[in-house]
């Protein structure tokens, strides 16, 4: 397992498009992937549980990832975080 | 031990609030109500300083006798104790020396309308909901014939089109997605949706859908009762799968056990109905009936007839 917290930074948090960003990227992967806020919890495969956690800007997360693919993972989901979701991936 | 915010409290009770305290929320640990008339009479031993205080109509007589010097000190030493919070009932006058004491150590004051016994019953239910352990499992919530239904399973194996098809069938939404479960009693669980995406649903190729606004009002239900969980998963041709229905599988959530029927998706297989048969048959076993065991019953009993028969042949 493996964890790593993020501080959210663009401008409109996880709202529809970035959300949609992190599940298509969390989707190619085995792993359990989580996105924790405070005391809830988000599956990042699923784009409604992570909408309904409401991540604005600043706020911070931490995404707990746990399989077989879980470094891979890791990397390609902080990468996208890390560029504020441009659309490069 | 969990932060209870006052506003959310004076919404839920109807209650208004007289001095705030501090911090517009107290900390608490239990859902347990004292009534202060001993330690205003000057008895501090075993005082519950941990719960919420009611004030009623004998405890506000009882200060409003008492002489004022004595009343500061026991006011004092009342409030100084770290009493979550003091609720004042039947929206009785409160006395300006209460609230001064109070502000001294910024204790929440707050009063309702209700008599007493009415605000007690009231507290502790709102504390116990309020308090109740919670957990967020990803997964479908759906009321199939008033049993709640708990889809679970891999992320794309169908749960939502699943929940889809029960909704067309005339079920309820409750959660899609995310399910906020609630533990508000010894064995009982209650899901609901985050407030965010209730009634929302998402479903690949299309994309995000309002059941309420497509299905109607009739389609969904706020919150329910968890009965039992639905688990889909991949078809593996290793796997023994229940043939019989004789065993019970049961899923612990928050310590509760619910029962677990898990079943094997391929395509082709109208999950919703298998669903739907799922909850029938739970149904009936809930109310004493095993159609597993009953046919069994029969093959023993001719089994039994069949081997008396040959007894007596012989």
């Amino acid at each position: 397992m493996v964890e790593k917290e993020f501080i959210i930074e663009n401008e409109a948090g996880l709202h529809a498009r970035p959300a949609a960003m992190l599940i298509k990227e969390a989707s190619r992967f085995q792993s359990d992937i989580l996105v924790i806020r405070g005391n809830k919890t988000g599956n990042a495969k699923s784009l409604l549980s992570i909408l309904a956690l409401g991540v604005f800007k600043g706020t911070r997360v931490t995404v707990r990832i746990d399989g077989s693919d879980e470094i891979a993972a890791m990397y390609k989901i902080s990468k996208l975080i890390e560029s504020n979701f441009s659309e490069e991936s | 031990m969990s932060s209870i915010s006052i506003e959310d409290m004076l919404k839920v009770l109807d209650m208004e609030v007289l001095y705030e305290g501090k911090s517009l929320s107290f900390e608490i640990e239990t859902s347990d109500i004292n009534r202060p008339g001993l330690q205003f009479a000057g008895f501090f031993d075993y005082f519950a300083v941990e719960r919420v205080q009611v004030i009623g109509k004998v405890e506000m007589t009882y200060l409003d006798s008492m002489h004022p010097a004595v009343r500061k000190e026991r006011l004092d030493q009342f409030f100084s104790s770290g009493i979550p919070c003091v609720v004042i009932s039947r929206n009785m006058e409160v006395p300006q020396y209460l609230i001064d004491s109070a502000r001294k150590y910024g204790c929440p004051v707050i009063r309702s309308k209700k008599a007493t016994t009415s605000v007690i019953h009231r507290m502790i239910n709102y504390l116990d909901s309020a308090l109740a352990p919670r957990i967020t499992r990803h997964g479908v919530l759906v009321d199939v014939y008033g049993e709640g239904v708990l889809l679970m399973g891999e992320s794309g194996i169908g749960k939502s089109e699943t929940a889809l098809e029960l909704i067309k069938r005339g079920h309820r939404l409750v959660a899609d997605d995310a399910v906020e479960i609630k533990k508000v009693a010894e064995n009982r669980l209650i899901g609901d949706s985050p407030e965010l995406i209730r009634h929302y649903m998402e479903i690949r190729g299309i994309g995000i859908i309002d059941i309420k606004a497509m299905y109607g009002v009739g389609a969904v239900i706020n919150n329910k009762a968890i009965d039992m969980v639905v688990y889909l998963e991949f078809w593996d041709n290793n796997k023994e799968y229940d043939r019989l229905g004789l065993t019970e599988e049961y899923m612990e959530i928050l310590g509760v056990k619910l029962p677990k029927v898990i079943l094997p998706v391929r395509p082709g297989r109208n999950l919703a109905i298998i669903v739907e048969v799922a909850v029938r048959n739970w149904r009936l076993k809930h109310m004493g009936y095993n159609a597993a065991k009953e046919l069994d019953e029969r093959l023993n009993s001719m089994i039994r007839q069949h081997n008396s028969g040959d007894l007596q042949d012989s």
